[in-house]
C-alpha cells in the first residue's frame, strides 16, 4: 500500500487500485489519506521529500501521516489522534498518526511536505481567495 | 538518553532513545515517528497568554511536547519543517535561538521566549528563545549550519540566523535599501563582542522571494493563470 503523493511509477505487471479511506476518516485534518494498493510481481518506485527510511514493524508504530510513504499488506493500522481528545490534538500540532500493528515493512519519508509548505506560506503574501 | 542524526546533512532525521521514564522536549510537530509506549504531553512556554501572544506576534508554535518513554523504553523520530541540518549542541549554561531552529532538548534545559521587534516591521523581527541549563540542545537551520566564532563586530541578514551565546550583545537594524520587491526592509543582526554564532546556509526568505512569481495568479476576468509579474 502505498501513500497517494508517492508513488512514481510501476512495471507493467504491477495492478494498481485507488483505495479511499472514506470520509469520515480520510479527509479530517487535511492529511490526505488516499492510498494506491500496489499488486503483482515488478518493481514499484515510490518517491519522498527527504530521506527514505524503512521500518521493521513487529509490534507497534506510530507514524505522522505526513511521514507516510508506503507499507506491506498484512500490517493492521488504525488512524488515531495523539493525546485522544480533539483538543489534545491540536494542542500537540501533530494532527493525524497511523497506529501499525503485526508484522511487516513501513516505508517512511524524513520529511513532511505539508509543514514546509506552512513554513512557506506566511512568508509569502496574501492570495485573492 | 541516546540519540543519533541520520540521514546527511541535507535531510536528517534526529532519532532520540529513551530508556524507562526518560523524556525529551520538542517543538509541537516535530514527532515522525515512534516506537514504543510513550506519554505525550503538551505545555506551553511561559502559560497560556504567553504563547498566544507569541503565536500571534511572531507566527511561533504554540506548544511544547514532551515525549516520557514508559517502563520498556521508546525510540521517537524528530523532524524540523525546513531542509536542514540538525546541530547537537552539550549546553552548559545558556543558549540564544532564531525562531524555528529549535528542535529539541533533553530532560534538564528550560526554554522561554522573548520578542524583539523592530518598530513597524514586527513580523521580520527576531524572536528569540532562551535555552537554560544542561543537556543536550538540538537546533536546526535551512540549508547547512555553520559556527562563527566572533571577536568584535559580526553582521548577518536575520532570515540567517539559527543560534548565539548569550555573551553576544545583538542590535537589529533595517538595511536602507529594499530587499526586494516583497518584501519591506532587509533586517540586520549586529552582533558585538566574543562568542560563537551559527548561520545557516539558506534563507526561507529567499526561498520566498523565488516562489513567488511562480504563485497562480487570480486573472480579473475568469479563473486562475500560472506565473505572471503580478
Amino acid at each position: 500500500m502505498c501513500a497517494g503523493g508517492s508513488f512514481l511509477g510501476a512495471d507493467r505487471e504491477v495492478a494498481l487500485e485507488a483505495r479511499f479511506q472514506g470520509l469520515a476518516k480520510g479527509v479530517l485534518g487535511g492529511e490526505g489519506l488516499a492510498f494506491l494498493r500496489a499488486s503483482g510481481t515488478g518493481d514499484l518506485v515510490v518517491s519522498a521529500f527527504g530521506m527514505l527510511t524503512e521500518m521493521e514493524v513487529d509490534g507497534e508504530l506510530v507514524v505522522d501521516t505526513g511521514h507516510l510513504v508506503a507499507f506491506t499488506e498484512g500490517l493492521d493500522y488504525s488512524i488515531d489522534r495523539l493525546g485522544g481528545g480533539w483538543i489534545a490534538t491540536w494542542l500537540t500540532g501533530e494532527g493525524f498518526v497511523l497506529r501499525f500493528s503485526g508484522r511487516g515493512r513501513v516505508l517512511l519519508q524524513s520529511h513532511d511536505l505539508g509543514r514546509f509548505g506552512r513554513i512557506l506560506g506566511p512568508l509569502l503574501p496574501e492570495r485573492d481567495a | 538518553m541516546r540519540h543519533a542524526i541520520l540521514g546527511g546533512a541535507s535531510f536528517p532525521v534526529l532519532e532520540v532513545a529513551l530508556g524507562a521514564g526518560e523524556s525529551v522536549v520538542s517543538e509541537a510537530g516535530a514527532m515522525a515517528w515512534m516506537e514504543g509506549e510513550v506519554a505525550i504531553e503538551t505545555s506551553t512556554r511561559g502559560g497560556v497568554f504567553a504563547a498566544l501572544k507569541r503565536a500571534a506576534l511572531a507566527g511561533e508554535t504554540l506548544f511544547q511536547n514532551t515525549y516520557r518513554a514508559g517502563p520498556a523504553g521508546a525510540r521517537v523520530a524528530l523532524v524540523p519543517g525546513q531542509a536542514g541540518e540538525i546541530v547537537a549542541h552539550s549546553l552548559e549554561g545558556e543558549l540564544l535561538l532564531q525562531r524555528g531552529a529549535f528542535l529539541a532538548a533533553s530532560e534538564g534545559i528550560e526554554c522561554s521566549s522573548r520578542i524583539e521587534g523592530l518598530k513597524g516591521i514586527l513580523a521580520q523581527g527576531l524572536f528569540v528563545l532562551r535555552a537554560v541549563g544542561s543537556g543536550t540542545l538540538f537546533f536546526s537551520g535551512y540549508g547547512s549550519v555553520e559556527p562563527v566564532d566572533v571577536d568584535g563586530d559580526y553582521t548577518i541578514d536575520n532570515g540567517y540566523v539559527v543560534a548565539w551565546e548569550p555573551g553576544l550583545a545583538y542590535r537589529l537594524t533595517a538595511a536602507r535599501r529594499v530587499r526586494s520587491f516583497l518584501f519591506s526592509d532587509q533586517v540586520l543582526v549586529g552582533f558585538s563582542g566574543r562568542g560563537r554564532v551559527w548561520v545557516a546556509s539558506r534563507s526561507p526568505h529567499s526561498l520566498a522571494d523565488w516562489v513567488y512569481p511562480y504563485r497562480r495568479v487570480r486573472s480579473k476576468k475568469a479563473g486562475l493563470q500560472v506565473g505572471g509579474d503580478d
